[in-house]
């Protein structure tokens, strides 16, 4: 082999390169990890595998439906799982998820997602200033 | 079991394949010799004091180490070679800009690194903040609710402009062998394929993260405890980026690798300054002075006994 | 006289499928395959195979075992030249070379586009040497087969070696390496074309590529030193094998008696006598060129190992060359690395001005533009640009100084403190973006006249543009295949420019010591003068 001097360099960036996210996960010792969430009892609107993924677009369609139909019942959910009908609120998930820290940040930060909601809507762990 | 197969299995063989494959590539070239230094010069050599270089020459015929690795750079980062790109007309003498290819190249790469960089929120724990800060900065965030990042988007239209050309440019099509549509659909299949699962069918990413990491701990029950949660749609982007990744070293992909052994880009234009050995120089063959002086001795005595020079003759 | 009617030149674009490029061309057509060897240049050589062939012919007579031998050359080159390696890996056919060969604009063959001249034996590579290989056609591989060896012998031979496509590439693959090796591979069955190795021969026995013994370059010389004391009435005494002078003097060997090289070696003689250099011509290196570059390593070491002989031989200080094109890229890229530069030379420091070419360092040999340059810029010589008003001048970069080299501003700098009329071609036409004048690389020869002219066609066209925009009418160009091939090109163009070279300016702008008022210039031709 010639020019070791910059071959073997080049080699060990390209590994350091293929396995840094192994090298960052095992100093940050986050190997495997994966949050603990405090599940709140009682049953969501929809199965909880189905909410996992698609819960974002559950608030968007709530969302759409209360700005533009919500005079005409817009605001009322039906659940196509267990077939009852639900106020179309985050209200209505604040009643169950009493602490957005413990259930829905933990999941949000694990793949570094902000959701731009909690910018302006109210949620149960919001701190309110104190007049 | 589709979990099983395309969550674990396939991602480690693909990955392993990734990282031998191309280790072996560089080690492939690395054992062939460097005979001659053969830069390709494309600007004013460094001579003598009151012949300028500009700052372009240094770059394009670099005479030191640096010049050179700025060089290496330019070319890695800016594609330098393909921004000097004219077209030639037979019925016009001026300069026609034909820099779309690089305009196309630059921008399906740029996205694909940030594509990537922003890939990486499902391979490391805790998110890194500039992760976080690139994709809010690349989504605009706040003007599109959900967030829409410009990459994934542009690095489609990146595809397609590039694999337009190899269809509806006659010279580019007549050059384009089945491989070079094949590395662009296989792209174009991986991007189309992530953006859907990103707006349309949406899977849970958190057990993917999940997955991803515990591949990572080399814990597989777990792995498969994930891979075995999360949706189909998932899986097409997944195989398909597996197979890249295997595809990789040994496709013309690996230009990634190879443009930094390219001996026209990485050697500097010193080479009477500077000795070039070749490791398997072979020694001369051919006749010698003493040989030649026998040959043609009458001749050379002549020049001799005119005292090694000759004089007009004039009349 | 009789009336001749050109033909129309028409440039017919093919654009075939990717299939029928993958199969081999076999008709060659007139005016583009070249001549096989003669079978005494082979022999001297001592290349294998040598037999009476002919390119037209169904059967070459092959050696029975070609393909293996072919095969194991080939393993052997990519061990060797890790350039052909990688360039054979790694090109992308995103299709920036496409149009940046002069043969291709000029030609239109598909194939002449560098990516699909390198694609000839790419194809090769795939099928023997990578695993994709093994799916045939459609991963892009072909078998060997005698057809594709007459392919490759047909379109190795129809590139000049100029490193324009290089220069776009992404990658920096550079056509000219992956052709040299694809003549050193045809070489080792016995495929070699006739023109280079006439003058490889010749140079290889005699010391320069025209076959001048001796007594032919000093009576040269002499006619030359007499044709300056007609001109000047100055007696210039030309030192030739001097032991103990301080510089060796190599330029290629048309400079000898070929037109127009003959009025630049003219331009030679009398700025060396006016400067009062200690140097010496040789006979045993009389040839700056080296034509073993266009056809193999070792033939191209076999003629430039000569000169590091001589100059240890003679015992000069260093070596000063002259104006050529390929030469430069040997003495600049291969000479030192071919042969170790001998102990006894010493640092080039020009003897006038004191000057140290720290570029040239190891190999110890410096460009004669470089020297001019030097000497101008410290005011040793005496110039008169007006003895040039008759030029309006353009300068040709001739390919293999320009992009192997970098040789670009010294010559610009000579022209334009030695004439008044300096017009640049277009913008990408010059520098290193320069186009070859379509007879480099082994080219220059008659057979293949029709390439030639075709290939030559984006540089007449360059020209033209000038010559009518400016009335451009001397193209000044340092390298010896151009100066001998633009007459023909500027002919079959139809375009009244002279050609010459640097020093011929030179030496016409140069105010001797003693001379006499000049009436005519080198070329015998009354003076003009423009106010």
């Amino acid at each position: 082999m010639y020019h070791k001097k910059y071959v073997i360099p080049l080699i060990v960036v390209f590994l350091a390169l293929a396995f840094s996210p192994l090298i960052y996960n095992a100093m940050a010792k986050s190997l495997g990890h994966y949050p603990e969430i405090t599940k709140p009892k009682g049953e969501c609107v929809e199965s909880a595998e189905w909410m996992r993924a698609n819960h974002m677009l559950l608030l968007q369609e709530w969302r759409i439906n209360a700005i533009r139909h919500g005079a005409e019942g817009g605001r009322i959910y039906h659940s196509f799982t267990y077939g009852k009908e639900f106020h179309a609120s985050t209200n209505t998930c604040w009643e169950c998820h009493q602490d957005k820290t413990v259930f829905c940040d933990k999941c949000h930060n694990y793949v570094g997602i902000k959701p731009e909601c909690w910018d302006c809507h109210w949620n149960p762990s919001l701190e309110i200033p104190v007049r | 079991m589709i979990g099983i197969i395309f969550g674990v299995i396939i991602p480690y063989i693909a990955f392993a394949i990734f990282v031998v494959g191309v280790v072996y590539k560089f080690i492939y070239w690395a054992k062939s010799a460097v005979p001659l230094k053969i830069p390709t010069t494309s600007g004013q050599q460094k001579s003598l004091k009151f012949i300028k270089r500009t700052i372009y020459d240094r770059f394009d015929s670099p005479y030191t180490k640096w010049e050179t690795a700025v060089r290496m750079i330019l070319e890695i980062f800016a594609f330098r070679s393909l921004l000097k790109n004219t077209r030639y007309y037979l019925d016009r003498l001026s300069q026609r800009d034909a820099r779309w290819l690089w305009l196309f190249a630059i921008l399906f790469h740029y996205c694909l690194l940030l594509v990537l960089i922003r890939h990486t929120k499902f391979f490391l724990e805790p998110v890194p903040s500039f992760v976080e800060m690139i994709s809010e900065l690349e989504a605009f965030k706040g003007v599109f609710i959900p967030s829409v990042y410009v990459s994934g988007v542009t690095i489609i239209a990146a595809l397609f402009l590039l694999w337009f050309r190899r269809i509806f440019l006659s010279r580019e099509r007549c050059i384009s062998l089945p491989s070079d549509h094949f590395a662009l659909l296989l792209l174009l299949a991986i991007v189309i394929s992530g953006n859907v699962m990103r707006y349309f069918i949406k899977v849970d990413i958190s057990a993917v993260k999940g997955l991803l990491l515990s591949l990572m701990a080399f814990n597989i029950p777990q792995a498969v405890e994930f891979a075995n949660s999360i949706e189909p749609m998932f899986y097409i982007h997944f195989a398909l980026g597996s197979f890249l990744l295997a595809y990789f070293p040994f496709s013309k992909l690996m230009h990634a690798g190879g443009i930094f052994f390219s001996p026209t880009r990485n050697m500097p234009n010193n080479n009477r300054a500077e000795r070039h050995v070749n490791p398997w120089n072979p020694p001369y063959k051919g006749i010698t002075w003493q040989e030649y002086y026998e040959a043609y001795k009458d001749q050379l005595d002549e020049i001799a006994e005119s005292g090694y020079k000759v004089k007009p003759e004039v009349l | 006289m009789e009336k001749h009617v050109a033909e129309k030149v028409r440039i017919e674009q093919r654009f075939p499928s990717w299939r029928e490029l993958l199969k081999p061309t076999t008709e060659f057509k007139h005016g583009y395959y070249h001549y096989p060897f003669r079978i005494s240049d082979a022999k001297y050589l001592e290349l294998p195979f040598v037999r009476e062939w002919n390119p037209l012919d169904k059967d070459w007579k092959l050696p029975p075992n070609w393909k293996e031998i072919f095969l194991t050359k080939m393993k052997e080159y990519l061990e060797k030249f890790r350039s052909f390696k990688l360039f054979m890996d790694i090109c992308v056919r995103c299709g920036a070379c496409a149009d940046k060969c002069h043969y291709y604009i000029g030609t239109g063959d598909p194939k002449n586009m560098p990516v699909a001249r390198a694609e000839l034996i790419r194809s090769v590579y795939r099928r023997y040497f990578t695993p994709a290989g093994k799916l045939g056609k459609i991963a892009g591989a072909r078998d060997l087969t005698e057809d594709v060896i007459k392919e490759l012998y047909y379109y190795a031979y129809q590139c000049s070696l100029c490193r324009r496509c290089s220069v776009f590439c992404p990658y920096g693959i550079d056509t000219a390496e992956v052709t040299w090796i694809v003549r050193m591979l045809l070489k080792e069955i016995g495929v070699v074309h006739r023109f280079s190795l006439i003058s490889i021969a010749s140079s290889a026995r005699t010391g320069n590529h025209l076959g001048l013994l001796p007594g032919g370059i000093a009576g040269a010389l002499q006619s030359i030193a007499e044709d300056i004391y007609n001109l000047t009435g100055i007696e210039i005494e030309v030192p030739i094998n001097k032991k103990g002078a301080e510089i060796l003097f190599v330029a290629p060997s048309a400079d000898y008696f070929a037109t127009p090289h003959w009025y630049v070696c003219m331009g030679y003689l009398m700025l060396f006598h006016e400067i009062g250099l200690d140097y010496t011509w040789s006979t045993y290196a009389s040839e700056g060129g080296n034509f073993g570059t266009f056809i193999s390593y070792e033939l191209a070491q076999k003629l430039n190992a000569k000169i590091y002989q001589e100059a240890e031989r003679l015992g000069v200080k260093w070596i000063l060359g002259g104006e050529c094109g390929h030469m430069w890229r040997d003495k600049h890229q291969y000479l030192a690395t071919m042969n170790e530069p001998p102990k006894t030379l010493e640092d080039p420091v020009s003897p006038i001005t004191g000057t140290y070419f720290e570029n040239a360092a190891s190999t110890k040999m410096v460009h004669i533009a470089e020297f001019v340059a030097d000497l101008i810029a410290h005011k040793k010589l005496k110039l008169d640009p007006r003895r040039n008003d008759k030029w309006i001048v353009t300068l040709h970069d001739a390919c293999n100084y320009a992009r192997a080299m970098g040789l670009l501003e010294e010559p610009r700098y000579v022209i334009k403190n030695v004439c008044r009329f300096f017009y640049e071609m277009p913008e990408h036409t010059i520098r290193e973006k320069s186009y070859c004048c379509g007879s480099g690389g082994g080219l220059l020869t008659e057979e293949v006249m029709d390439l030639r002219m075709r290939g030559g066609m984006p540089r007449a066209m360059a020209l033209r543009e000038v010559h009518r925009k400016y009335g451009v009418n001397y193209l000044c160009t340092l390298c010896a295949i151009d100066k001998a091939a633009f007459p023909h090109l500027l002919e079959y163009w139809r375009l009244p420019v002279a050609v010459g070279g640097m020093m011929e300016l030179v030496g016409n702008a140069l105010i001797m010591k003693g001379e006499k008022e000049r009436t005519t210039d080198l070329r015998g031709e009354p003076l003009i003068r423009r106010d």
